[in-house]
């Protein structure tokens, strides 16, 4: 159920989510790092068949579970090293947020849902993601962040690689 | 039968000349050609995935009676399900009528597979119960068993709730062809006294590769892990001084630990070495009872040291870093699939499943921070294999020194080798080619 808010407040939500794109897509790893509060959760969820999904982070597997920005900065650490095969190099990429919707309001959380596509490309091939998430951002002196994001990756099979840069 | 056309060439003597096998010297090689091939490749479907025991299911994945999971098997589609007595079976899924695939989801429950083209029902054994306008199409009633049954595969076995499977009935029984992974897989299943279950969210993933360069790097490669997993070794070291960090299974200089590198024949083999940071593992927790249970030297192996095992050709089963069913096939000569499936004991407590998952989330799947940097190793082996001016791989890590036969560290565990090497040791990939020849030449061995 979608809640209505003023313009103003609306795209400093959106903002965020549109930001996110944004600085991975032109490699602002700082800006993007920067998006999330500190004890966020990252949360890529893992299917069980064609319609289920493995939804028991604490029971059941997942794609990614994160459960700090520490260990965002350890993914990003990790793509940017030069010592990942699978990052040298990164793919190009290009994200496309849409039909986002603000499904519950108060002055210092929002939750909001966004659908999503993402092109990499990578030695002359391109692939694609496709998916929505679910987000909770929190006010944190005066600016939003992501305090939670949980994703549904619709074709769950990894080309070589699937990191935090493809969603 | 259509047996497939054999390429001109490659007879025993032809497929022998792509190794220069001299392992006393220190030397193998192995011609790249074998990653290559789209006429290798119809061989090893026809005589490896199609012709010999291969990894299908685990028993935990068809609970419950009517359950079904669809597989490939080389190129066949296949069910295995659980029927309505509560017997495990594989079919052909397709329709014995005009051939159209029966299941066509990854898994669910039925008590009957009905075609959804003309109608025709099997039951969960296999039986045809209903044959579209049986009496006016025929001229006697059709047999439904034989005639117009589900095709069986031929043999499906399971060990300690591995299912195999073979497309051929002229196999080994499925101890013969087990042989010392037999009691490797032990040493994993005993840990649980309830037994171990598939966990709910498994994945897959493509690399452009050959399938062989998956089974080689979990079959054995024991020199990769401090470079193509640099990124992770780092990682780990980041969360050492981390408050409540879930931390990584340390795997770096493994060669400086005790260890090795064991092939059980038929192309099976391991890795093994002594985790420096075993209070990291979930199952450390029960080191006391597994002691009391299966003896110090035992429950040691259980809990505290890295192993992998590779079962020729398609699984691994690794209980390391995360403990986790790996299986892979062929898609074509240059691509592959993996299939991730992380497992732990029955009812294990929450606290040791969530770092189960933490572990095994970090390292595997096409999602984690181990499989990717495999492979994009794997798909940089397959683009440098088409560099003809260097037409051979260097596979002769440790081989002078090998050990033949059992040694002292798997008679004390009860498990028997055809050889071992040091950390690295590549007569593991060499025991692989020398089953993938024996599989290639059916009687000309």
């Amino acid at each position: 159920m979608a809640v209505e808010t003023d313009f103003s407040t609306w795209q400093a939500l959106t903002g965020v989510l549109n930001e996110e794109a944004a600085a991975l897509d032109e490699q602002r790893w700082d800006d993007w790092v920067e998006l999330f509060t500190d004890d966020c959760v990252y949360w890529v969820q893992a299917w069980q068949g064609e319609h289920e999904l493995a939804n028991d982070p604490e029971r059941d597997v997942s794609l990614i579970y994160i459960d700090s920005k520490a260990m965002i900065e350890d993914r990003l650490w990790r793509f940017t090293s030069g010592t990942a095969p699978a990052a040298i190099p990164l793919p190009r990429t290009s994200h496309l947020v849409g039909t986002v919707t603000l499904q519950a309001l108060s002055d210092t959380e929002a939750q909001l849902r966004s659908h999503w596509q993402v092109a990499a490309y990578r030695f002359k091939e391109l692939t694609q993601a496709a998916g929505r998430s679910d987000y909770t951002l929190r006010r944190e002196s005066g600016r939003w962040r992501i305090a939670r994001r949980r994703s549904i990756l619709i074709n769950d099979q990894a080309q070589t690689a699937l990191d935090l840069y493809h969603l | 039968m259509n047996a497939p056309q054999q390429p001109p060439g490659w007879q025993r003597e032809g497929l022998a000349t792509l190794f220069d096998r001299r392992p006393d010297e220190g030397i193998y090689r192995v011609d790249r050609s074998v990653y290559t091939d789209p006429a290798i490749l119809e061989l090893e479907m026809e005589h490896i995935f199609e012709g010999s025991w291969i990894y299908a299911a685990h028993e935990s994945q068809i609970p419950e009676k009517g359950d079904f999971i669809t597989l490939t098997m080389g190129r066949q589609p296949v069910i295995i399900n659980r029927d309505m007595r509560g017997e495990i079976n594989g079919f052909i899924n397709a329709c014995p009528h005009r051939g159209a695939r029966l299941c066509r989801t990854e898994l669910g429950n039925r008590k009957n597979f009905a075609c959804t083209y003309h109608g025709w029902t099997f039951d969960s054994s296999g039986e045809a119960l209903w044959v579209q306008r049986e009496e006016d199409g025929y001229p006697q009633p059709l047999d439904h068993i034989n005639g117009v049954g589900l095709t069986r595969v031929p043999r499906v076995e399971s060990y300690r709730g591995f299912i195999f499977a073979s497309l051929s009935d002229q196999v080994p029984t499925l101890a013969d062809h087990l042989l010392g992974a037999a009691p490797y897989i032990d040493m994993l299943v005993d840990q649980a006294p309830e037994g171990f279950e598939v966990l709910k969210g498994y994945s897959s993933s493509v690399y452009h590769g050959n399938w062989k360069l998956m089974l080689e790097n979990g079959g054995g490669d024991g020199l990769h892990p401090d470079y193509a997993h640099a990124s992770l070794l780092g990682v780990a070291n980041r969360k050492l001084e981390r408050a409540g960090a879930v931390q990584t299974m340390q795997i770096d200089k493994m060669h400086e630990k005790r260890g090795g590198q064991w092939a059980f024949g038929n192309g099976h083999s391991g890795i093994w070495f002594n985790f420096p940071n075993p209070e990291n593992r979930p199952i450390y927790k029960r080191l006391p009872e597994l002691t009391e249970i299966h003896g110090e030297t035992k429950a040691t192996w259980m809990t505290s040291v890295f192993r992998n095992l590779s079962v020729y050709p398609n699984l691994h089963l690794l209980d390391q870093m995360a403990t986790l069913i790996r299986t892979f096939r062929p898609l074509s000569v240059d691509r592959t699939e993996i299939t991730f499936y992380c497992i732990a004991p029955v009812n294990e407590p929450r606290n040791e499943r969530i770092q189960r998952l933490r572990q095994f989330e970090e390292f595997f799947a096409g999602s984690g921070m181990g499989t990717p940097d495999d492979n994009a190793e794997f798909e940089e082996c397959q683009k440098g294999a088409e560099g003809r001016n260097l037409a051979t791989s260097y596979i002769g890590f440790g081989l002078h020194n090998r050990h033949e036969g059992t040694d002292e560290v798997a008679r004390s565990v009860g498990i028997e080798l055809t050889h071992s090497g040091i950390i690295g040791y590549e007569g593991c990939t060499m025991t692989q080619y020398d089953r993938w020849l024996e599989l290639l030449t059916p009687g000309e061995g």
